[in-house]
């Protein structure tokens, strides 16, 4: 009991500062995600396996449209 | 209300190439013509959005068909209009700028040539011709990695560096080579420094051996430094007029 | 009747010729950046069609490059047979070639060469990571960006 009460008095601010480094971090993340640069280098990679045989059709297919979904998505 | 995509541009009188494959549920492909212009066009998928790889497969692989045979202007993926808008919206509007870019684009088809360093034997030549190259290898390798961290980026930085120079030069002299056959040039964004060429060409169809003995050429002189893609012909993508 | 690629390896160029590019990244590259755009698109309001504008952003090397090339340079075998010096590559390319004026449309294009690595913003270089496939996909959240119309 005597934790939460001590929770429930901390300081605003640096909470604060806590969501917005996770903010940033997130950001970044979706950046790289749905990067154009970066889906284009993935999709050579899935050229690349198909012609190796290291994936199969279906995989690379599916691979393939989920990458395009990924970059016909745009935020905002 | 019926959706149509639209592939690209050709003139009216245009023979479309038989045996075209379309992204819609019919599969077919035809044109809508107004006056000197007509659309290439075919129904659309009505229960998904666009943007499987078959689409972007079935768009390309109409355009560059049609691209063998004659001019076109392709459209960028994905081009969805009303039908009742093609006309009115897409043709009648813009005929004449059409018009003038079908006239340009006549009898010439597009080229993409890539061209990449071959990473071991450019390497070796880079790390020979400076010293501080091969004492900073010395000095990193068998460490561990934290240790030399910033020895290897200065490393890294030292290599690429020459590496881009070596390209930049190297790929200047083969556009000077493909440049006299070709009728334009469009350079494309190299990204990685071991990237040498890459750019679209603009080339006539009566021409095409000649482009091809051209990069044939240079590819040999280079062998085994630079190794070469060439894809094509394609319908003009890089070659469209501008906005 | 579809076009088949046909892909070859005679002397030293892979070709790809006859039916367009053979990978769907390079499909990709043609369709989505190139290509005639019409302000009259998309007044039909299909589900998820939008019209994609790739970002033109200059690609700068960064310190993931540096650290790639010392990696390379590190396994390298420094002294396997030694090949042409590549000073000599350069000019064997031009002794080779017919000596031509430059024209107008070869400055044009090496300008455009040029201002592609003055001209953009900075960013760091991601690509070729061996990034972990196993990342959860962030939450999609509307944020406004801003795109630019190559």
């Amino acid at each position: 009991m005597g934790i939460f009460t001590g929770l429930l008095t901390l300081p605003l601010a640096p909470v604060r500062g806590v969501v917005w480094l996770a903010e940033q971090i997130q950001d970044f993340a979706e950046e790289q995600y749905y990067d154009p640069a970066n889906i284009r280098a993935e999709l050579e990679r899935v050229d690349e396996a198909r012609q190796t045989g290291e994936m199969t059709e279906e995989e690379c297919t599916e691979w393939e449209n989920e990458l395009l979904r990924r970059l016909m998505f745009r935020q905002g | 209300m019926t959706a149509t995509y639209v592939y690209g541009l050709v003139r009216a009188e245009a023979k479309l190439p038989s045996g075209l494959d379309g992204l819609g549920p019919s599969g077919r492909v035809g044109t809508i013509a107004h006056q000197q212009v007509a659309a290439i066009v075919s129904d659309v998928p009505t229960d998904r959005p666009l943007g499987t790889r078959d689409d972007l497969l079935a768009h390309e692989r109409v355009l560059d068909a049609v691209a063998e045979r004659t001019a076109v202007l392709p459209m960028r993926f994905p081009a969805v209009v009303e039908e009742d808008g093609v006309v009115s919206e897409l043709l009648a509007p813009h005929q004449n700028r059409f018009m003038e870019a079908l006239a340009r684009l006549d009898g010439l088809v597009q080229f993409n040539v890539k061209g990449r360093f071959e990473r071991e034997p450019v390497l070796r030549e880079i790390a020979q011709a400076d010293d501080r190259i091969i004492a900073l290898r010395d000095q990193v390798s068998g460490q561990p990695e934290d240790a030399t961290y910033y020895d290897r980026i200065r490393l890294g930085e030292l290599v690429v560096t020459a590496m881009q120079q070596r390209r930049d030069e190297v790929g200047r002299r083969v556009l000077e080579r493909l440049q006299p056959c070709a009728e334009d040039i469009s350079p494309r964004r190299l990204v990685e420094p071991d990237e040498v060429v890459n750019a679209a060409f603009l080339v006539g169809r009566d021409r095409i051996k000649k482009f091809d003995d051209a990069l044939d050429g240079v590819a040999r002189e280079l062998a085994g430094r630079v190794r070469f893609r060439l894809v094509g012909p394609l319908a003009p993508y890089d070659f469209v007029p501008e906005d | 009747m579809t076009m088949a690629t046909q892909r070859s390896t005679a002397g030293q160029v892979e070709r790809y010729t006859g039916g367009g590019p053979s990978g769907l990244a390079e499909v990709v590259e043609l369709i989505l950046d190139k290509g005639l755009v019409i302000d009259v698109f998309v007044r039909v309001s299909l589900v998820g069609i939008e019209i994609l504008t790739i970002d033109a952003r200059i690609v700068v090397a960064s310190v993931d490059t540096f650290l790639r090339f010392a990696e390379a340079t590190n396994r390298l075998d420094l002294y396997a047979h030694g090949g042409k010096d590549l000073g000599d590559l350069a000019e064997s390319v031009t002794r080779g070639g017919a000596k031509g004026k430059t024209s107008g449309a070869l400055e044009g294009a090496v300008e455009k060469v040029g201002e592609v690595f003055t001209k953009g913003r900075r960013r760091d270089d991601g690509d070729e990571e061996d990034d972990d496939d196993d990342e959860p996909a962030p939450r999609r959240r509307a944020r406004p960006r801003a795109r630019e119309r190559r």
